[in-house]
């Protein structure tokens, strides 16, 4: 399928668009650059300005009862991993690398924590768009087979129940359920591939 | 779920407890690896013996020199793609990986004796393999930890591929520094038992490390 052939997917993070909205990381990378060295006040402000471009990046990839939670996991992570950054280098790179891993730490273990939920029996409750948001599961939809993005936005943007899809797609029930794991597993591959 | 405390807050709690770090320096993790497998290197040849080389080479020396060859460029190519994915923007090395272990495959393939010289007793047989296994295993522990130490202190955003490469650089350093000594170039014999050392120190490594390197 042709759909299957594509590997890097654009989420707005070409190196031409790094900033969120008209927030703008360049002057952050001396900042930081301060920062490692001890200064608090330029750290203070280096994180603020990072508070303030997660909180667009963020607000575009996840549901709003999540972002404060990733804002506050990512900026730990920034924190710890501070030594890593060369302030030879351009600053938004790096943190954009982090802001989008840790996104994806979340949907994977929101995914995780859902799979349990499949492996019970228990149906699937709420929609997708409690872990990802609307804009993202649409743009990635288009790059699963079919079978399975339908599953998924029945599942997830429709909130249908697994014996509803089943009777619509005429699959039973253990099918809807692996075609909803595998069309997870391929979201998240189609995600991480569109680091790129 | 949300949390409980206002970003502004949080980025004050970090702000105070903020001091200042030495930076990471790629240049210092190169020094440190090549130090530690120079000592191994020395000590692996006080131990096995000054001559051991020469020996191993009495029987087919092309394809020991060739086999050394593989293993030490495969170590270094190993290690600093290791190294590079360290940092949080390097691209995804997964294709890069499947490239070179690919090519080392079909070098092994192409240049190892595929002649099946010997019973398969010889080449598959415990006596053998078995001290040929364990030392990679025990040969590979100086680069793997000190590769899974810099993992721990980097940041990768890729942590299963930097796990694997971590395993699959220490485990091909074990087999090179093993292979200084060994006169054994059959495909088989090498296939079975030093890509099966490699393969369990790269095993464990891509499972324990993710673990312990979350950050």
């Amino acid at each position: 399928m042709a759909q299957d052939t594509v590997k890097v997917v654009d989420f707005g993070d070409a190196p031409s668009r790094r900033k969120a909205g008209l927030i703008d990381l360049s002057p952050v990378g001396p900042m930081m650059a301060k920062a490692q060295k001890g200064d608090k006040r330029a750290y203070e402000e280096a994180l603020s300005l990072c508070q303030d471009w997660l909180k667009r990046y963020l607000s575009q990839r996840l549901a709003p009862d999540q972002v404060d939670d990733v804002i506050q996991e990512t900026l730990m992570a920034v924190h710890r991993k501070r030594h890593t950054y060369d302030s030879t280098r351009p600053f938004p790179p790096w943190f954009v690398a982090i802001a989008r891993f840790k996104w994806l730490d979340k949907l994977r273990e929101a995914y995780k924590a859902e799979e349990v939920e499949l492996d019970d029996n228990h149906g699937i409750d709420g929609h997708e768009e409690q872990v990802v948001s609307r804009i993202v599961l649409e743009r990635v939809l288009g790059h699963l087979p079919e079978a399975q993005a339908t599953v998924l936005k029945l599942a997830k943007i429709e909130g249908r129940s697994i014996e509803e899809i089943a009777q619509m797609t005429g699959q039973s029930a253990s099918l809807v359920k692996v075609n909803i794991h595998r069309a997870r597993k391929k979201l998240m591959k189609t995600l991480e591939n569109s680091y790129e | 779920m949300s949390s409980p405390m206002s970003n502004s807050a949080f980025i004050e709690g970090l702000v105070a407890t903020a001091e200042p770090v030495a930076r990471r320096r790629v240049s210092m993790e190169v020094l440190a690896l090549g130090a530690i497998a120079l000592v191994q290197l020395i000590g692996a040849t006080l131990f096995f013996g000054d001559d051991a080389f020469q020996k191993a080479m009495m029987g087919d020396g092309a394809r020991v020199v060739f086999k050394v060859s593989l293993l030490g460029i495969s170590a270094v190519s190993f290690a600093a793609m290791a190294l590079w994915s360290l940092d949080p923007a390097a691209r995804r090395v997964g294709p890069y990986l499947s490239a070179l272990i690919g090519v080392v495959a079909l070098a092994g393939f192409i240049g190892f004796d595929r002649s099946f010289g010997g019973s398969l007793t010889s080449t598959f047989a415990p006596q053998f393999g078995m001290r040929c296994l364990f030392s990679v295993l025990f040969l590979a522990l100086p680069v793997t930890l000190l590769l899974s130490l810099f993992m721990v202190r980097g940041a990768s955003t890729q942590p299963d591929r930097t796990a694997l490469l971590v395993g699959l650089a220490g485990g091909t350093w074990g087999a090179f520094t093993y292979a200084l000594q060994c006169p054994f170039v059959g495909l088989y014999y090498l296939g079975a038992w030093y890509v099966g050392g490699i393969a369990l120190v790269a095993i464990v490594a891509r499972i324990v490390l993710p673990r312990v390197a979350k950050w």
